[in-house]
């Protein structure tokens, strides 16, 4: 047996790791797959008479998790006194509430 | 502030976000924006972002106004060399995951994916809090996990969280170092009676698994609900919380700082994160602190100390190994114990000396047949429990006599008679309280694992499972369970328990003919006890710890909207705690003796709902009716077209002719608001010679739930009888045979339902 890890960025939440690992395991000759969402890697005990990495890879890729390629975010602008929600929705609170004083706990001993 | 987590929890939302807009444009593309979408029973349609925002998604349609807000509050991922404070960014990320989070789940309801599948082939539990031992079938949907808790079990469980019962929840995501390990933590929150909910995975292994596979029965009855296998279903933990403000706090939708602070100082409830945790994890951990619960990891992973969004430490690392302990059991329990102590649960903790796990959270717990070690009661034997006052020298405290063989000489699976006597004396003790305390026998018994208890009286029906008979479990216990749990729980009233277990057939011969005589003088004595027999009624302000402003007025002829509390009970109540919930308030000058106007009722009710109540009338539903909390068993609602009013209850989902079903209907009755016509009571209320006494009484009754029909059949045709219509339940129409006014109508005319002929309500 012989073991490959591959980094998996798109795979950043657990909901993607039970898609990653039917993709791999349906693969005769994939013998264990660790699939860690933490740290975007997955980590495969295979057996290479009867599979190689590069098909490991390919399955990865079909599946939707193409390996080494990271997750292309959208840039949202950053917010500003303009258009932050805290300014629009109900103006940021720059002084502490009376109130949450009021009813704040013990953890004002801190 | 950590800026690891600022990082990582800012990217998991920005992630998240990104996620669910694709896959609701990909949504609206295949089915289309008016495509419904809803969670199971609910009228909060999907609740965290009704609360937080007052946006009503009820189809696909509506979902992208709500990413717009999703996406305005996201971040940019911190940079590696500038130091910012991170903690309001994270926040607002965090709220921003809670929104995509629920809206994918919505959208995949609208696919028909949730509630989730499980491949896993057990058996899940599922129903209310009172099962029989001949359900032997899977329940549910076998194969599907929870998904949401529905709004009939959040107000079932209402009386619970109010009463202390039930202390808060614990939020369960990922997978424990063991099967092992994962069954204790779930017995050492059990225990504490706290309710688990349970999600998310490490490498497709979830802690449901585990719990599957060591045979733990999950569902509502042992307050362990199985979400989902992957973290995005913990959102389902915060709809609970956010509808537990809307529901008991009288809250409405956009209320997000009152609905977040009210979840800080009243939800008890933390998040525990079991494996690694990914980005999305420290993004809805980060949506948990917004409502002021914290976060424990049993995994090295950076802290957030105090900062003042939760009361104490918003984030803490618990690597498991490192937890000091002689085994993995010992340190699961100290974990537990931590996450209690982090979020300042106040738990009251009975030990009971018997061999097997103990708590309220058990209580649900049902031995099948194939499991049974042995029964009392049910078809075959006979079983009865009896508790009565006795004088203080004829009671040796603590002592536990079985008189007649053990459970030893009957067969596996077989059955025995058994008589349970408790004998009780205190001080404070009264002859009122036996039935009080006697009623108690059910909740305390049941309390222990691996055994079912059902019924009171002479009807009681108790099963043992293999499982408690092997760690030793025998009739003694029962009586060590009763002598340990009368002493916690009723000690101001109880100074010395004895109980005797009775299996002799002579004996049990001569006990239940002295219980049957007993039931038989309770029963008269309740009968005779009318609200003109007595100077005082009691108030009920246990749900202001939920619902701030309401109070329940409760007299012999009108018990607590809940069902839980009669006259009785508020009475025994008092002595057990006098400066508690349940005050005595003289009823004083009748100002209308028909619709149940009292001077010092009224005088009351103004102080005790900080004034939001001005006035109530103890017998009428069209003028200034009794609030409510949100934990009653039936509503009320006036159909003017029928001149009379229906019932629906709680366990009914069906639509009703108000063209609500009981979900929606409860948004109306409950927050402690007072709206005539519209009421929320105590199913036995029903019964009762001052039901709506001023308004028509039970002959206004135009339509009920079938299941209040049949479960109440014989206290009902009693009722109907008094008032001078003995065929009365067989006029009123139900769910079965009609859901909309212009179905019951003519339904009525053909009965000849007296309602028709009385005089207009308005």
């Amino acid at each position: 047996m012989e073991h490959v890890e591959f980094s998996v960025p798109r795979m950043w939440a657990d909901h993607h790791v039970p898609i990653v690992r039917k993709a791999l395991l349906g693969i005769p000759g994939v013998e264990d797959v660790y699939a860690s969402s933490a740290w975007k890697t997955v980590r495969i005990t295979y057996d290479p008479a009867r599979v190689n990495p590069n098909t490991l890879e390919k399955a990865l890729a079909d599946a939707g998790y193409p390996v080494g390629v990271e997750l292309e975010l959208p840039t949202y602008p950053e917010q500003t006194k303009d258009n932050a929600m805290w300014y629009t929705v109900a103006g940021r609170m720059t002084e502490t509430n009376l109130a949450d004083l009021k009813m704040s706990g013990d953890h004002r001993k801190y | 502030m950590s800026r690891y987590i600022a990082t990582r929890a800012i990217r998991g939302a920005t992630a998240l976000v990104y996620e669910a807009e694709q896959l609701l444009n990909k949504a609206l593309k295949e089915l289309g924006p008016d495509t419904p979408v809803q969670f199971t029973n609910t009228a909060y349609y999907l609740p965290v972002i009704l609360g937080l925002t007052g946006i009503e998604v009820s189809k696909l349609g509506d979902m992208p106004k709500v990413l717009e807000r999703a996406k305005a509050l996201l971040h940019p991922i911190p940079k590696d060399q500038v130091w910012l404070p991170y903690l309001g960014e994270t926040l607002d990320s965090g709220i921003a995951t809670l929104f995509a989070a629920e809206l994918i789940e919505g959208i995949r309801f609208a696919y028909g994916e949730q509630p989730e599948k499980i491949t896993w082939g057990g058996k899940i539990a599922k129903g209310g809090s009172f099962t029989s031992p001949e359900f032997e079938g899977e329940g549910g949907n076998g194969g599907t996990l929870n998904g949401p808790i529905d709004d009939i079990q959040l107000r079932a469980w209402g009386i619970q969280l109010v009463d202390g019962r039930m202390p808060g929840f614990a939020a369960i995501v990922g997978c424990a170092k063991s099967n092992e390990v994962a069954v204790e933590i779930v017995r050492q929150l059990q225990q504490r009676n706290i309710l688990v909910f349970l999600s998310g995975n490490v490498n497709g292994r979830s802690i449901i698994h585990q719990l599957m596979e060591e045979g733990v029965e999950l569902g509502y009855d042992t307050y362990t609900v199985p979400f989902g296998t992957d973290t995005l279903s913990a959102i389902y933990a915060l709809g609970f919380a956010t509808r537990s403000a809307l529901t008991f706090g009288g809250m409405k939708g956009g209320m997000a700082r009152d609905i977040l602070l009210y979840n800080k100082y009243r939800v008890f409830a933390f998040v525990l994160a079991l494996g690694e945790v990914d980005d999305l994890k420290y993004a809805a951990a980060a949506g948990a602190i917004n409502y002021g619960f914290p976060v424990i990891a049993d995994t090295v992973i950076p802290q957030i100390l105090p900062t003042g969004i939760t009361s104490y430490e918003h984030v803490i690392s618990m690597p498991f190994d490192e937890i000091p302990g002689e085994n993995d059991l010992e340190r699961a329990k100290r974990l537990v114990q931590r996450c209690i102590e982090v979020r300042g649960v106040k738990i009251k903790v009975t030990e009971v000396p018997i061999p097997v796990p103990y708590g309220s959270a058990f209580e649900g717990e049902r031995v099948r047949r194939e499991d049974m070690r042995i029964e009392f009661g049910g078809k075959k034997t006979r079983c009865f429990e009896y508790l009565r006052m006795a004088d203080f020298d004829a009671v040796e405290d603590g002592k536990v006599t079985v008189v007649g063989p053990g459970i030893e000489t009957v067969p596996e699976g077989g059955a025995m008679d058994m008589g349970i006597v408790v004998e009780v004396a205190g001080r404070k003790m009264q002859e009122d309280f036996e039935p009080v305390l006697e009623r108690q026998i059910h909740y305390f018994i049941n309390g222990a694992s691996g055994i079912q208890h059902i019924g009171q009286r002479d009807i009681a029906w108790i099963r043992i499972s293999k499982a408690a008979a092997e760690k030793g479990f025998n009739l003694e216990h029962f009586g060590k369970i009763l002598v340990a749990r009368f002493h916690a729980d009723f000690g101001a009233i109880v100074d010395k328990i004895q109980v005797t277990i009775y299996t002799d057939p002579k004996k049990i011969e001569e006990w239940l003919a002295k219980a049957r005589e007993a039931y038989n003088y309770r029963n008269q004595r309740l009968a005779d006890m009318t609200d003109e027999s007595v100077e005082e009624f009691y108030s009920c302000t246990l749900c202001q710890s939920f619902a701030p402003n309401h109070v329940c007025v409760v007299s012999p002829e009108r018990l607590g909207l809940c069902g839980a509390y009669n006259w009785l009970d508020c009475k025994a109540s008092y002595q057990i705690n006098p400066t508690g919930p349940n005050q005595p308030i003289p009823k004083g000058k009748c100002l209308d003796p028909v619709k149940g106007y009292f001077d010092k009722v009224n005088e009351f009710v103004q102080s005790a709902s900080h004034g939001s109540v001005q006035q109530v009338s103890m017998y009428s539903i069209m003028e200034n009716p009794m609030t409510a909390c949100g934990c009653f068993e039936a509503i009320m609602m006036v159909v003017p077209e029928a001149n009379g009013f229906m019932v629906v209850s709680r366990e009914d989902p069906s639509m009703t002719p108000a063209g609500m079903t009981f979900s929606t209907l409860a948004g109306v009755a409950g927050g402690g608001l007072q709206t005539p016509g519209v009421m929320g009571v105590g199913k036995y209320f029903l019964v009762s010679r001052k039901f709506i006494a001023a308004d028509g009484g039970l002959k206004r009754i135009v339509w009920m739930s079938s299941i209040l029909k049949e479960t109440m059949a014989e206290e009902l045709k009693a009722a109907a009888a008094r008032e001078g219509d003995p065929d009365l339940l067989d006029k009123i129409a139900d769910e079965r045979v009609a859901t909309t006014v212009d179905e019951m109508l003519p339904f009525l005319e053909e009965k000849g339902h007296p309602a028709l002929t009385m005089p207009p309500l308005f």
